[in-house]
């Protein structure tokens, strides 16, 4: 397994436009999650209350919600990750080096778990990425007891999974459309408009099937937390349910990969 | 290497229809047909590229499956690397995918003469280099058997040479090796052995050296032309003669060699100062095995 990932590693490491999207995916998790502290402080100076509640004392780093604010907050760019293994499979596409790999003796089964360990790498590592993040903005600014950490610790696990299950929908596109840019494209359609449609279309005329369909799934491993800001509500746990209906996506789209890299003509 | 009853279909054409073929140890192997006769299609059946229709192949009496292909150097069509890579970099992915060692590297960049360009990325390289990069990857793992599918397409007649040359030395190094080409007189200067493919099938299969001798045509001349014209008229094992520039082109019938029309000659009398094997006798097979096989 190991010389697997070590494949990938080799393949990738000095492609720059890889470099630059993990780049900016981190640095822009980070802007925004160090900004939304100084954007709340900036609301209350405005005057801006909430039903008399000052947004300065809205506890969001607090070792008791910080990886649950973290983990949602993350989800939100977890298409550059995405990009990056589009393009790390497309690649293989453009220059036919998925045909050589398989002539200079990878099986079809170790080009899969290859491209699929390396997403499950990516996972862990955005994972760590999170754990560092949130341990600093919680040192700095939380003021309940370090104890408390144990609430939101579970949503780090939670986020490697949700990014996993949506980098195998990722790669299964690519798979089947062989170039980044229109699946970049596609997915981009499929997450922001089609899916949206017909979640809606399906709430509206079936609401007792609740969530289904594969990406909102996925998303509802890690629910919104800021609502408990304002006094609603708020799952404030990873629910079992949740986790089972993503990863059974997840599972769906594993399979969907691994026929098409065993059927298909290289 | 040995096939047996390998078919390919796409759709309702059949690509490669039934193929038997067996590749003797130690031999250089020349796959000939017409574009579209299958050969790339075969190539990459045994190669686990293209999943076959049906049929079997292995390699060294039995072996199949992935692990095999690692002990087989082989280009299919052209050179594929990461083009952001430089060619120490791709040779490594390479390795690390053929559990060679990395010391290889190195030796076999030397090898094929790109040592100097090993930082270089992929992309800088002129077609001659990236095709020389593509064999020097397939020498990573030290290979016993080397497929090399249109190893020359494209080349300028330098690259073309330095190509051959390094194919003569694997061989003779006592690898077997297995091209596919169009460009007919390099076959005919490397091969042992050849087979013609045409639909999806095998239409022949022989040696290259056997070939000469089957319907072998001699370039010959002599300073006393009219008695080398008179003893040619004689003789019962000539089939034709003509004289053509220069020189007679004569066809012996078959099995005859070439020795026997120099001693036949020697003892009438005449003394040849030329006597050369025709070069182009392959094309020629290679045509009439078409033709035949059109009219059939």
């Amino acid at each position: 397994m190991l010389r697997l990932v070590k494949i990938e590693y080799l393949k990738l490491k000095s492609n720059r436009a890889l470099w630059v999207l993990l780049g900016l995916y981190f640095v822009a998790i980070a802007a925004v999650a160090i900004g939304a502290g100084a954007f709340l402080d900036y609301l209350t100076d405005q005057g801006v209350d909430y039903r008399g509640i000052n947004p300065s004392i809205f506890p969001i780093y607090d070792w008791e919600d910080i990886y649950h604010n973290l983990a949602y907050l993350a989800s939100f760019f977890s298409v550059f990750p995405a990009f990056l293994l589009i393009i790390s499979v497309s690649n293989e596409f453009t220059y036919k080096t998925h045909r050589q790999n398989i002539i200079d003796g990878l099986s079809r089964t170790e080009f899969f778990l290859s491209k699929l360990s390396f997403a499950a790498f990516l996972s862990l590592v955005s994972a760590a990425f999170l754990f560092l993040l949130g341990l600093i903005l919680g040192l700095i600014n939380s003021e309940s007891g370090l104890t408390a950490i144990g609430n939101s610790l579970v949503f780090l696990p939670g986020h490697a999974i949700q990014l996993f299950c949506f980098f195998l929908v990722s790669i299964f596109l690519v798979l089947l459309i062989r170039r980044s840019g229109i699946t970049i494209v596609l997915l981009l359609i499929y997450a922001l408009i089609l899916e949206p449609i017909i979640s809606a279309l399906l709430k509206w005329q079936v609401p007792e099937l609740g969530i289904v369909l594969p990406l909102d799934s996925i998303s509802a491993i890690v629910r919104v937390p800021f609502s408990k800001y304002i006094l609603l509500q708020t799952q404030d746990y990873i629910a079992w349910m949740d986790l089972l209906r993503g990863g059974l996506w997840g599972l769906v789209f594993t399979a969907l990969i691994f026929l098409i890299l065993k059927k298909k003509d290289f | 290497m040995n096939i047996s009853g390998l078919t390919k279909k796409f759709g309702r054409l059949t690509a490669v229809d039934n193929m038997e073929l067996d590749v003797p140890k130690g031999s250089v192997f020349g796959i000939l047909g017409p574009n579209g006769s299958g050969k790339s299609t075969t190539l990459g059946m045994i190669l686990g590229v293209i999943n076959p229709t049906s049929g079997s192949f292995d390699w060294f009496n039995g072996e199949k499956g992935h692990q095999v292909r690692k002990r087989i150097g082989a280009i299919l069509e052209a050179p594929c690397f990461y083009h952001y890579l430089s060619a120490a970099e791709n040779l490594k992915v390479a390795a690390t995918i053929k559990d060679a060692p990395t010391h290889r590297i190195d030796e076999v960049l030397d090898r094929v003469g790109l040592l100097s360009r090993k930082e270089d990325p992929f992309r800088s390289y002129s077609l001659g280099m990236k095709q020389r990069l593509a064999i020097g990857s397939a020498l990573l793992s030290d290979p016993e058997v080397m497929i090399l599918d249109e190893p020359t397409n494209g080349l300028d007649p330098q690259g073309i040479a330095e190509i051959r040359n390094l194919i003569i030395d694997l061989a003779s190094e006592g690898r077997t090796i297995i091209t596919a080409s169009h460009m007919l007189s390099e076959v005919q200067r490397i091969c042992t052995d050849f087979a013609v493919l045409r639909l999806g099938k095998k239409v022949y299969q022989g040696k290259v050296n056997e070939l000469d001798q089957e319907k072998a045509r001699y370039e010959i001349w002599a300073d006393d032309e009219s008695s080398l014209k008179a003893a040619l008229t004689e003789s019962s094992f000539i089939s034709s003669q003509r004289k053509e520039g220069g020189v007679f082109i004569v066809t012996l019938d078959k099995g005859t060699k070439a020795a026997e029309l120099n001693s036949y000659l020697m003892n009438k009398g005449v003394v040849l100062n030329r006597l050369v094997p025709q070069a182009t006798s392959l094309e020629q097979r290679f045509l009439e095995i078409l033709n035949a096989e059109e009219h059939a």
